[in-house]
């Protein structure tokens, strides 16, 4: 509350209020964010930054020195304001699910949760960091379901130790969903009500978020990703990954439409047909997935369905993937490339934004916190 | 809208703690470079200050050692003034020789005769009271507590002729003191003493008298 006092004293003062640094630790790099709230109240961007990692993600994040230098190298070459950022664990030290619970006599919403968080984790509770997001109350209101996360304390407090050292100071630390929900409600601007799911595509884990108005629904993690795709494509063709992916992003997947057809007229039109009949199997998977959380998600709106779907991340970059998708599911699928493009200045051109910025999605949802009025 | 944080709440506490502590750590610190910053500063200034102040008391002791000469040479300069007016009075005045002629002048006949007479000038403080008691012959200095003599505030100018002589009747002497009354240049005329006696079946008026010869006036 206080804070949207604040923001709200500075739009009205017509002074440019920075927002924290969205920080998000990827598989491959440190990808950094920061808006700024316009003169207008519109959110632009300020700097961003993505710096690979030394080494992997676990000797960099986790020892200071080596967060130290990343963060120094970001800082260094672009105008970031303050050092206030929000963050989120990686993926791998997080774990979401969706906790169903009664409350007993006397049970607080808190004790319930609790109590049914700890039958589902190795060890004891307090081992844990928990936080949770409450949905509503089913029919018989008693039924309740929650979205909860959970981390390991040591690996938590060891994260934002190495944060502080170096040099950051964390506002929050939430989970990549919730920055994704922020992200889309941004830039789609969903009417009140509507349903919407996200794809947000990993190298071997891919992420279902169903989002209803402002609320996240669903979080749920399936085996899918492009790494394991190329690795089909590897097995079965014989390719490379490098490749693979390069007559991926070359030739598409399938017939694709748009501006595709006549680049498609000038290669082999046996290349896209084939790599989708190769992977047309995994993408069956993934739509059995997003099939079951379609269900879920009209359960939990009463009927309201999922009106479409975003793609981000990996997969989302790689020509036709929308098209089979959408295919498959029978939903208009958009594809976030860049989730910068939303917040760029008028004065910003393409020589001096760059290309496509599909990497900084979840940064760019974490700098979103506090500045939009999605949250 | 409730949003997800996993930032444990004792963390969050531990930071505030350590932020507080920073925060009070730097504010002592700004307080104890403010009081040493003070401290250094008034004992520069309180130095510079007795600096002065010992400068102005020198110059003060300076200035009243000076005003103590002044006042000593001063009071040497009136005293060597009054010396000098003394001593011109003492120089000046009425000429013995026209006090001669004015007795001479007096004397008429010869009836009466000096046998001894002395001449005297000086200095005389000048002090009303006691000069009317006392005949106003010498010089009375009064004495202070060192028993150095005091210089007095006025002086005057004293000449006087004492005579001892003999006239052959009083008549004559009366005659020869109301002669010399009468001259401009004799102030006064005291009879200190007078007798009668026999010389050679004559009698004779013995007397003593003194003569004050008028002068400038007081000096000083």
């Amino acid at each position: 509350m206080l804070n949207q006092l604040i923001s709200s004293f500075k739009k009205n003062t017509g002074r440019v209020a920075y927002g924290a640094i969205g920080v998000e630790p990827s598989l491959r790099s440190l990808n950094f964010v920061q808006l700024a709230s316009q003169p207008n109240g519109e959110p632009g961007i300020n700097a961003w930054a993505s710096v690979p990692y030394l080494g992997d993600r676990e000797t960099c994040i986790y020892a200071a020195k080596n967060l130290q230098r990343v963060v120094k190298q970001a800082f260094s070459k672009n105008n970031f304001h303050g050092r206030r950022v929000n963050t989120v664990l990686p993926a791998s030290d997080l774990k979401i699910m969706s906790v169903s619970y009664q409350l007993q006599a006397g049970q607080s919403e808190v004790q319930a949760i609790a109590q049914r968080v700890a039958e589902r984790v190795e060890g004891v509770l307090q081992d844990y960091v928990v936080d949770y997001l409450p949905l509503r109350q089913q029919e018989n209101k008693e039924k309740s379901t929650a979205i909860v996360a959970i981390a390991r304390r040591e690996r938590v407090i060891a994260y934002l130790e190495c944060l502080r050292k170096a040099g950051l100071k964390v506002d929050c630390l939430e989970i990549g969903p919730a920055s994704i929900k922020r992200l889309v409600a941004e830039m789609h601007k969903p009417q009140e009500g509507e349903t919407v799911l996200v794809i947000n595509f990993g190298q071997r884990r891919s992420y279902l978020s169903i989002i209803s108005g402002r609320r996240l629904l669903f979080d749920e993690q399936i085996a899918f990703g492009e790494a394991l795709l190329l690795e089909k494509l590897e097995q079965v063709l014989g390719l490379s990954d490098q490749l693979s992916k390069t007559q991926i992003m070359q030739h598409g997947l399938g017939d694709d439409d748009g501006d595709n057809k006549v680049y498609c007229d000038t290669v082999d039109p046996e290349i896209p047909s084939t790599i989708l009949q190769v992977l047309k199997p995994s993408f069956m998977q993934l739509s059995e997935s997003v099939r079951r959380a379609l269900v879920y998600a009209v359960s939990e709106t009463r009927g309201d369905p999922v009106t479409t779907i975003f793609l981000l991340g990996s997969v989302a970059r790689w020509r036709g993937a929308n098209k089979v998708v959408s295919d498959l599911l029978g939903i208009p699928v958009q594809v976030i490339t860049d989730p910068l493009i939303r917040f760029r200045a008028s004065a910003d051109t393409a020589a001096t934004f760059g290309e496509n910025h599909p990497e900084f999605a979840v940064a760019t949802g974490l700098a979103l916190r506090g500045l939009s009025a999605h949250g | 809208m409730a949003e997800l944080d996993l930032i444990p709440q004792e963390y969050r506490y531990w930071l505030w703690q350590l932020d507080w502590l920073k925060k009070s750590a730097a504010g002592l610190l700004a307080i104890l470079l403010l009081a040493v910053g003070g401290y250094v500063y008034l004992d520069v200034t309180a130095a510079t200050t007795q600096q002065k102040l010992r400068a102005l008391q020198q110059q003060k002791a300076i200035t009243q050692q000076q005003q103590l000469e002044l006042e000593q040479l001063s009071s040497r300069k009136d005293e060597l003034a009054r010396q000098w007016y003394l001593l011109s009075g003492l120089r000046g005045g009425t000429s013995v020789e026209s006090i001669l002629a004015v007795i001479d002048k007096a004397l008429l006949d010869q009836q009466v005769w000096f046998l001894d007479w002395q001449f005297a000038r000086a200095g005389q403080a000048a002090k009303p009271k006691q000069r009317a008691k006392n005949t106003g012959y010498f010089v009375v200095a009064t004495g202070n507590n060192k028993g150095e003599p005091a210089m007095p505030d006025r002086w005057q100018v004293d000449t006087h002729i004492t005579i001892k002589g003999q006239a052959l009747d009083h008549a004559a002497f009366s005659g020869f003191v109301q002669r010399l009354l009468k001259q401009p240049q004799i102030a006064d005329v005291k009879v200190v003493k007078t007798a009668l006696s026999r010389v050679n079946d004559i009698n004779i008026v013995d007397f003593d008298i003194a003569i004050l010869v008028n002068n400038t006036g007081a000096t000083g």
